[in-house]
């Protein structure tokens, strides 16, 4: 199977192309007792794309991610990791993926260093190549200095970047972030966007979680908005956009906020003008989409 | 050698408390021996199966109750916390091992922390009871024990949800095991139905076998085998429950 390739919007360095899935997920359910946390979903990754699913805290985002890495099971449908069955082949599936989890899973009373010592043994580095890595990935997330500190004395950036240096220990080619920069201060964040992008750019697929729009609009190649367990739309962040119209004229009506959507800036300023009550007229973004999609205001998105 | 990281682990917090796991080890036994066997002992003299001294009851079971106590308890702890709020955990799940390295890796942390426990105890044992004799096989029964106890902290460790469920685990299977398994009152000496429900806690034919491999009566093949059911009972129960994690 392959996935189309989107433009990259942000260095617009390379052109549609078609790239094989490394990621699939084929009719997923996933039944919590009577609740359906995952109902129906298909999805294909391509090798080297950072993919975002943004929804809702509860929309059903982690559950997907536990699915492929192995940690859930399926109530129905067929899930693939790098060609292999997450059902049929879950050790090999283990080793070609890393993982960043929502919530920071360091051993507390362990060093950074030794948490990534740990790590490295459980997937068998090799003994001098195992020090190097280590070394390697401690300087690339900017934690040498702490290393030998314990995790309790980590703040929540420290954990989370020690986090994605653990699941790049072992040199994955796919990563899943599970609200990577949830709970992170704005410069934080954008410390792990880089990293991120960094890891991309040497050849890493991403699928990360997210329930910033932000961070979905300016880091993902493609977005999957979720919502009650549901894909219910796909595609680039341009492309989702594009869906609704380039242009927002937004205003405060009797019934609260409303937008309507235009193609261009001028048929906005157009509709803008025709109206008594102050309206405001910009780009459309990821929020549009959310809000226009779901029927839930985007302040839903973070409160759940 | 999948199971390595899960002790190295374990043997890094030992190593970082050490001093601490050592008082620890030591200061268990030495209650009992003031309270029991230099306490109350001197009168349950007369209650002691076949004329021996209390010390002489007193030795086996106390190293019973520490191969227990610890074994067990250092994994139920572990995996308690590291499963349900830590959720490290799931670092172990997410490597790329067979969930039979995994049950084996806790099994070997408990084991370890058993042993060393036991060996603690002992050494407090001789300075109290010079004439104790350890045999060949009293060492293969301690080590047996210790396995059988890593396990059932694996089991108990996998079904605790809560802290109710900790709180009910040590009231209804530790504190019980504790006291009834013949390791501190001979079992001969408990309430008649009592002597044949205690034969249902592992505890009980454990502590039997180390007390038989310490005297003239040697290695108990029923003793052994009972021991050793209740080992692979504790492992089929951990392996299928580890390997249906995330169902």
């Amino acid at each position: 199977m392959a996935v189309k390739r989107p433009v990259e919007e942000r260095t617009g360095t390379f052109a549609p192309e078609y790239l094989p899935a490394v990621i699939e997920l084929r009719n997923v359910v996933k039944h919590y007792g009577k609740i359906k946390a995952v109902d129906g979903v298909s999805l294909l990754v391509g090798q080297g794309e950072i993919f975002g699913l943004l929804g809702p805290n509860g929309a059903g985002k982690t559950t997907m991610i536990r699915m492929l890495i192995t940690l859930t099971r399926p109530t129905a449908g067929e899930l693939y990791v790098a060609g292999y069955s997450v059902a049929g082949r879950p050790v090999e599936v283990k080793r070609r993926i890393g993982v960043v989890p929502q919530q920071n899973n360091l051993e507390r009373e362990l060093t950074g260093r030794q948490n990534l010592l740990l790590h490295a043994l459980l997937h068998k580095i090799p003994g001098p190549e195992r020090t190097r890595r280590i070394e390697e990935l401690l300087a690339y997330v900017g934690l040498q200095a702490r290393a030998d500190e314990q995790i309790q004395r980590y703040s929540g950036g420290m954990a989370r970047r020690l986090l994605i240096a653990r699941a790049m220990l072992h040199r994955p080619p796919i990563l899943f972030m599970d609200e990577p920069t949830i709970g992170l201060d704005p410069q934080t964040r954008r410390k792990i966007w880089d990293l991120i992008q960094l890891m991309n750019r040497e050849g890493v697929t991403v699928l990360l979680t997210t329930h910033y729009i932000e961070e979905a609009e300016s880091l993902c190649h493609r977005v999957g908005i979720v919502d009650y367990g549901r894909l219910i739309a796909l595609g680039t962040p341009a492309e989702l956009k594009a869906s609704l119209g380039e242009v927002c004229a937004e205003f405060l009506g009797s019934g609260g906020t409303s937008r309507r959507f235009f193609p261009t800036r001028a048929g906005a300023k157009e509709y803008a003008q025709n109206r008594d009550d102050d309206v405001t007229v910009r780009r459309t973004n990821l929020e549009d989409v959310f809000v226009e999609l779901t029927g839930r205001e985007a302040r839903e998105l973070s409160s759940g | 050698m999948s199971w390595y990281p899960i002790v190295w682990e374990e043997l890094i917090y030992l190593r970082n408390k050490f001093w601490l796991h050592l008082v620890m080890y030591t200061l268990s036994p030495l209650i009992f021996l003031f309270a029991f066997g230099f306490g109350v002992g001197q009168r349950l003299q007369l209650m002691m199966p076949g004329g021996i001294s209390y010390l002489d009851f007193l030795a086996p079971g106390m190293v019973a109750l520490a191969l227990f106590n610890n074994g067990v308890n250092s994994v139920i702890i572990r995996m308690f916390y590291t499963r349900l709020f830590y959720n490290s955990f799931e670092a172990y799940q997410l490597a790329p091992m067979n969930s039979f390295f995994l049950w084996l890796g806790y099994t070997l942390s408990g084991t370890l922390r058993s042993l060393l426990a036991a060996a603690v105890v002992l050494g407090v044992m001789f300075l109290a009871v010079p004439g104790l004799v350890l045999t060949r096989a009293f060492g293969l029964a301690v080590v047996m024990a210790a396995f059988c106890f890593g396990s059932l902290g694996v089991c108990v460790g996998l079904w605790l949800r809560s802290f109710d469920d900790h709180a009910l685990a040590n009231e209804f299977i530790l504190v019980p095991m504790t006291f009834l398994s013949g390791t501190l009152i001979p079992v001969e000496r408990l309430p008649g139905f009592l002597q044949q429900c205690v034969w249902l806690f592992p505890l009980t034919p454990v502590t039997e076998l180390l007390r038989s491999t310490m005297t003239e009566r040697g290695w108990d093949v029923t003793l052994a085998a009972l021991t050793a059911g209740w080992f692979v009972l504790f492992f089929f129960i951990g392996w299928l429950t580890i390997k249906r994690l995330g169902n």
